[in-house]
């Protein structure tokens, strides 16, 4: 069966330029918190495994209920906790959205919600619209404040949506609005059946062996190079060195960012983002060469860390993923296996984003960290 | 000068003794053959005239003649002829200067054999005898098992064989072209025609079924064998004596199959199909095939029948747009010379011909198709307005399908299925009217209206399509494994009869009939999910409102008198309008008691709580209204009435806590707030819009919802309404197997019969981008968007590929017309990348498109002889 949806009516987006404005924007983060801190609340939709598949909506009345009695808004999602790769050949993924009327309006979930999954054995971000209709595309509402409380559900297949591999591993789930994040979820892909341990020992001594991938994006300019230079200008880009823009590493591990709030559309744009990480770190990401812990050559990582940046706008949500490798190239301390280090890219040449005029929430994830919402908008000058 | 004689004559020659005298014998005539002496013959005494012979020879021989007679030899078979001379010799003298002869052969052959097979003879064989420019005798045919006809020659010209049509020497063809017996090659040379087909260029509809087994399969122009017939021109038309048909005759044919490669116009498919191939073969009357090479020309020879006909096969494959040209001639020069062309010539273009059936409501039949006289039956008929028939044919052409109105089906709006007939124009947003607008959903797709059905002649090769005004559809799951919940709603404290739900919270419009594909046409709103069909409602009653009410004690004292030996104390209820006594008694010694006795006061606290049972608070405005009736005058008569005020006010406060109730309209008589389902008949259509619900709460009975609902009141309470939506989303078409729903209007006739195109294109296993989806049989899988693509036509800008899925549209689709900075966008749901989209199997529409060069040549590639078509075939 196929469905045939018509075109946007409306004329083509024009382009311009707008005065700067630059600004990172703390309070919106601590917003974005605010919502985690709702759908947090419940955490457990209260269905088995067996539920996702066979009855997805068996206990959404009673929560929603719940929820609109006490006029409570919420973003939550749920997954089975082990998924048979050998006997399932979806991944359900249960949403439970309750929200003021004013809110679903304003801000509806199909057009703007992101599904997102981490696998956190390769620390490979997945990301898609959640639900993907092709639809006559109703005029979003911008009338006076509706009154009254509403609730939807979904059941998305995440297999499917993000193309995920059907291969074992931990995926960490979660869907983000705009600003808003729901609760994450954590699936494990079994291969079903039989579990031989020697495989699972060789795959992990395997594991250990492996060197990270390369630095990616390339650096414009190595750490010898930025040795002597003004630390008050900003270097080309990408790198991964730092410079006075740079954000603080985190005390604790995380991802810092700073970008300018607000970007002006010119023929130039450079959208640049400014961040650090203090992360956990595998085997695999450790760089495994013989001078990798060496001081003097200090421009050579001993590790690399894999953090993607997650763009969904404030329009137009369809996700736009940066994936970075970044290097770490202070020494790694054995007892804490975390990685720290910079980087400075500019996401108008990475993320392909210049193109709409509007605010894009700026999302980074690496494993079981995710930071952000950083809001930045572009426009016209 | 030289004088002709046929071999076989008996030359007479003479010499005359001109001075003295001699014997005849005295004289030797020699005889030579082209300057070669062969006979010596001695004179003779010249013999006489037959009849006179004495009298000649006298004179003769007075006159000194003498003679000889000489049988002529024979004319050498490898010669034309050969020149007699003589001599005369008598002893020394010699005399040569005499007449010379030239000798011709007396009889002549000529032997034909077959060119096509040498190893036969062309009996039939027809020639004119030519000599000396004019032919000798009648027309001779070569009739002997041998080949050979012998025929007399005239002395003094050599001959010729000048064939007779259709007889002709082939070139080089003579064995022995000199000599009287001569040997050639020929055969029946004749201009040769198509009978059936009939030559020129035809339209061949290779989907639709034919049996290829018949006589004179595919001559009415259906499936994919076509039987070609051949003969003799004009024999058709002539007498059996005046046919130029002769047994053996053979025709040569080319057949190329095309259109070539590399022409950058339209090029023969390159559908590679082991099932259905373009070819011919060595059966029925066509023999020596050769070919076909890597430029599909076939040649090959047909031997005519007895009956003057030849027959081949020409399979033609099943691809649109392939050619077939079929040449054909009595001789073979046509193919080895290229200046020259065949006796005629037969094109055979694949066209593959589907049908479609129209089903419509009339009132919206009539609003937007147009009457029609069919140009087959002559009978009239709705049909698409002509601006939407000349972009069938438009887009058909490219695609060489062929689409033909088979039926219209129409009913009236009460026969249609529930709930496609009942939105006005405005209720959809279309415009501000009041017309009825038809409306179908994946449920409507399914049901067919009472009364109507499909006539299904052309099942298989035909699209069913209902038309409509709008396209709307409500889906729980997919086939991805995804699902839908019911939107919930909960109202706010409604305190007004009318009530409006608006649609825009719900990323959907309300369409007030369900058009899931596999539901009931039911209601749309439901009390649950699942649930229902209906609105939940329910009196939001302030509890505290209504409660109980206890009202101040009302002391009512009028002063007694003295003397007396009893008091009474009366309590009343003004509500109920019950009251009771409290008796004071006066002892034997002493004043009348002010003490109320235990049993006293329990019977006033029963007496009170009485007052306080539900039936009768309910029964007399839910209030309790106390008064003391007592006597003033001093302190003992106080003291009375405060000992009773007393028992009353602490039974009161406890009453009050423990049994007051709530009395309300709203509420049912357990005190539980009313509630209920309000049904569908409760949405006022005549307000409410795709985007709005509009309830009125009903009022016809006191507990109805609309009888109570209000700002808070003794009679009215706000309500509140849940429910669950089924929020509908539009589009423009559906297309099910060979099924199409298509959104249709009259005013925008080319862009919206796209949307039918489109579907149709669906259909034809477009587009091809999963792994499930495969091309058609031996095509190449097309290019992705992030593929480069190397053929150039292919692309309309930029290097890309073109077909993609997702991207914010559902299933795949075809980004031609799109730039490769473009193909990198995540969605290409937006104004600006759809205005570049240039192809029908865009993933979105409502834009005047046409199909792009590789969804043509997949389509061309397509077979169709059944819809839907299944991948890869």
């Amino acid at each position: 069966m196929k469905r045939f949806p018509a075109g946007l009516a409306a004329g083509l987006l024009q382009l311009g330029l707008l005065a700067a404005c630059a600004a990172s924007s703390p309070g919106t983060a601590a917003k974005a918190h605010k919502e985690k801190k709702v759908a947090h609340e419940i955490l457990d939709l209260g269905l088995t495994d067996e539920d996702f598949w066979k009855e997805p909506f068996r206990t959404r009345a009673q929560i929603e209920g719940k929820l609109l009695d006490a006029g409570q808004e919420a973003l939550l999602i749920d997954a089975p906790r082990v998924v048979s790769l050998k006997d399932r050949e979806t991944l359900p993924v249960v949403v439970e959205r309750a929200a003021t009327l004013d809110h679903m309006a304003r801000l509806p979930f199909r057009p703007h919600a992101v599904l997102t999954a981490v696998d956190l054995k390769t620390n490979t971000v997945y990301a898609y619209m959640a639900i993907v209709k092709n639809v006559k595309e109703p005029k979003r509402y911008d009338g006076p404040p509706l009154e009254g409380m509403g609730g939807e559900a979904f059941v998305i297949n995440a297999k499917k949506q993000l193309g995920l591999p059907w291969t074992p591993g931990h995926l960490l789930l979660s869907i983000v609005m705009r600003d808003q994040i729901s609760n994450r979820v954590r699936v494990e892909l079994k291969k079903g059946g039989y579990s031989d341990p020697a495989v699972a020992e060789y795959l992990d001594a395997r594991e250990r062996d492996v060197e990270p991938p390369a630095v990616s994006p390339a650096a414009a300019i190595s750490p010898l190079d930025m040795k002597g230079r003004d630390l008050a200008k900003q270097p080309p880009l990408p790198c991964y060195t730092r410079w006075s823009g740079s954000p603080e590493i985190p005390t604790v591990p995380g991802i810092s960012l700073l970008v300018d709030r607000v970007v002006p559309m010119t023929p130039n744009t450079a959208c640049v983002l400014r961040g650090s990480f203090r992360l956990p770190i595998q085997d695999r990401d450790k760089v495994k060469h013989a001078h990798a812990q060496t001081q003097e050559v200090f421009d050579r990582p001993t590790a690399v860390v894999g953090i993607t940046l997650l763009l969904t706008g404030s329009d137009s949500a369809v996700p736009v993923l940066v994936p970075l490798k970044v290097p770490s190239y202070d020494p790694l301390k054995a007892e804490t296996a975390e990685a720290t280090g910079f980087f400075t890219v500019d996401l108008a040449k990475l993320g392909n984003i210049t193109g709409l005029e509007q605010t894009y929430f700026i999302y980074a994830l690496s494993g079981e960290t995710m930071a952000g919402p950083y809001p930045m908008a572009l426009v016209q000058k | 000068m030289s004088n002709h004689i046929l071999e076989w004559s008996t030359l007479k020659v003479r010499a005359k003794v001109s001075t003295g005298d001699a014997k005849p014998a005295d004289f030797r005539f020699h005889f030579f053959k082209d300057g070669k002496e062969f006979e010596q013959m001695p004179g003779q005494e010249p013999k006489g005239r037959e009849g006179s012979e004495s009298s000649d020879k006298q004179e003769l021989t007075a006159q000194g003649w003498v003679e000889a007679s000489l049988p002529l030899p024979l004319v050498d078979n490898d010669k034309d002829n050969y020149i007699l001379t003589y001599t005369v010799t008598n002893g020394k003298e010699t005399k040569s200067d005499l007449p010379s002869f030239t000798v011709w052969p007396k009889h002549g052959t000529l032997k034909v054999k077959d060119a096509n097979d040498p190893t036969k003879v062309l009996k039939g064989f027809q020639f004119k005898l030519m000599q000396g420019g004019k032919q000798q005798g009648e027309i001779k045919t070569i009739t002997k098992d041998d080949g050979t006809y012998k025929f007399d020659l005239q002395p003094g010209n050599g001959f010729s064989i000048d064939p007779v049509v259709p007889s002709r020497i082939v070139e080089a063809g003579w064995e022995k072209e000199t000599g009287r017996n001569r040997i050639c090659k020929a055969i029946f040379d004749f201009e040769a025609d198509f009978l059936a087909p009939l030559k020129g260029a035809i339209r061949q509809y290779v989907n639709l079924a034919a049996d290829p087994t018949t006589a004179t399969a595919g001559q009415d122009g259906k499936g994919n064998v076509l039987i070609i017939k051949i003969g003799v021109k004009g024999d058709s038309d002539k007498p059996a004596k005046d046919k130029l048909f002769k047994p053996g005759m053979v025709a040569h044919v080319r057949v190329t199959f095309g259109p070539a490669v590399g022409s950058g116009a339209i090029e023969k498919s390159l559908r590679v199909d082991p099932a259905a191939k373009t070819e011919i073969k060595n059966e029925l009357d066509l023999s020596g095939m050769a070919g076909a090479g890597a430029a599909n020309v076939f040649k090959a020879k047909i031997t005519l029948k007895p009956d003057g006909t030849g027959e081949m096969k020409a399979y033609l494959g099943l691809a649109g747009g392939d050619v077939c040209k079929v040449e054909i001639a009595g001789s073979d020069r046509f193919i080895k010379e290229n200046a020259v062309a065949a006796d005629a010539v037969l094109t055979i273009t694949n066209w593959r011909k589907l049908y479609y059936e129209l089903m419509a409501p009339d009132f919206y039949a009539t609003r937007e198709l147009v009457s029609r006289v069919d140009a087959v039956t002559k009978t009239t008929h709705l049909d698409y307005p002509a601006a939407a028939l000349g972009k069938l044919k438009e887009i058909g052409d490219t695609c060489f399908i062929e689409y033909v109105f088979e039926a219209i089906h129409t009913f009236t709006a009460a026969n249609a299925p529930i709930g496609a007939a009942t939105m006005s124009k405005r209720f959809l947003e279309m415009d501000n009217s009041a017309d009825l607008a038809y409306v179908l959903t994946d449920y409507t797709m399914n049901v067919l209206p009472t009364g109507a059905a499909w006539a299904n002649t052309k099942n298989g090769i035909s699209n069913y399509i209902k038309l409509c005004d709008e396209n709307y559809y409500w889906m729980d799951t997919d086939s991805d494994g995804n699902a839908n919940a019911r939107k919930s709603y909960a109202s706010p404290a409604i305190t007004a009869k009318k009530h409006r739900i608006p649609m825009a919270a719900f990323d959907g419009y309300f369409i007030p009939v369900s058009g899931l594909g596999s539901g009931t046409g039911a209601f749309s709103v439901k009390v649950a999910d699942p649930g229902a069909p209906g609105f939940k409602w329910k009196c939001l009653v302030d509890m505290d409102f209504c409660k109980t009410k206890v009202e101040a004690i009302v002391p009512s004292r009028t002063a007694g008198q003295d003397g007396q030996h009893r008091r009474v104390i009366k309590v009343k209820e003004a509500n109920q309008h019950l009251e009771t006594e409290i008796e004071f008694l006066q002892p034997k010694i002493g004043n009348i008691t002010k003490d109320v006795t235990a049993p006293q006061k329990l019977a006033l606290e029963k007496w009170l709580t009485d007052r306080f049972a539900p039936a009768a608070l309910k029964q007399h405005g839910n209030k309790i209204s106390i008064t003391i009736v007592s006597e003033s005058g001093n302190s003992r008569r106080d003291d009375r009435h405060n000992a009773v005020k007393s028992i009353i006010e602490s039974k009161l406060n406890q009453l009050k806590a423990s049994h007051s109730i709530s009395v309300h309209p709203g509420l049912t008589d357990a005190g539980v707030a009313r509630s209920g389902t309000l049904a569908q008949t409760c949405v006022n259509m005549g307000e409410s819009t795709r985007k709005e619900i509009v309830i009125d709460l009903p009022d016809a009975a006191p507990t109805d919802p609309g009888t109570l609902v209000g700002v808070m009141s003794a009679t009215k309470c706000p309500v509140k309404i849940e429910c669950f939506i089924e929020a509908h989303e539009n589009a423009l078409g559906l297309c099910e197997d060979a099924n199409v729903l298509a959104c249709f209007s009259k005013a925008a006739a080319r862009v919206d019969v796209c949307t039918t195109l489109h579907e149709l294109g669906h259909s034809y296993g477009m587009t091809v981008f999963t792994n499930a989806d495969r091309p058609p049989v031996g095509m190449a899988r097309p290019k992705t968007i992030t593929q480069a693509e190397t053929i150039a036509r292919y692309k309309a800008t930029g290097t890309k590929g073109n077909y993609y899925d997702e991207h914010e549209h559902s299933g795949s689709h075809c980004g031609f017309g799109l730039t490769d900075a473009d193909k990198t966008a995540a969605s290409f749901q937006s104004a600006a990348i759809g205005g570049r989209a240039r192809c029908i199997m865009f993933g979105s529409g409502g834009v005047d498109r046409t199909f792009c060069p590789l969804c043509i040549d997949l389509i061309r590639g397509t077979n169709l002889k059944a819809l839907p078509v299944v991948k890869g075939s």
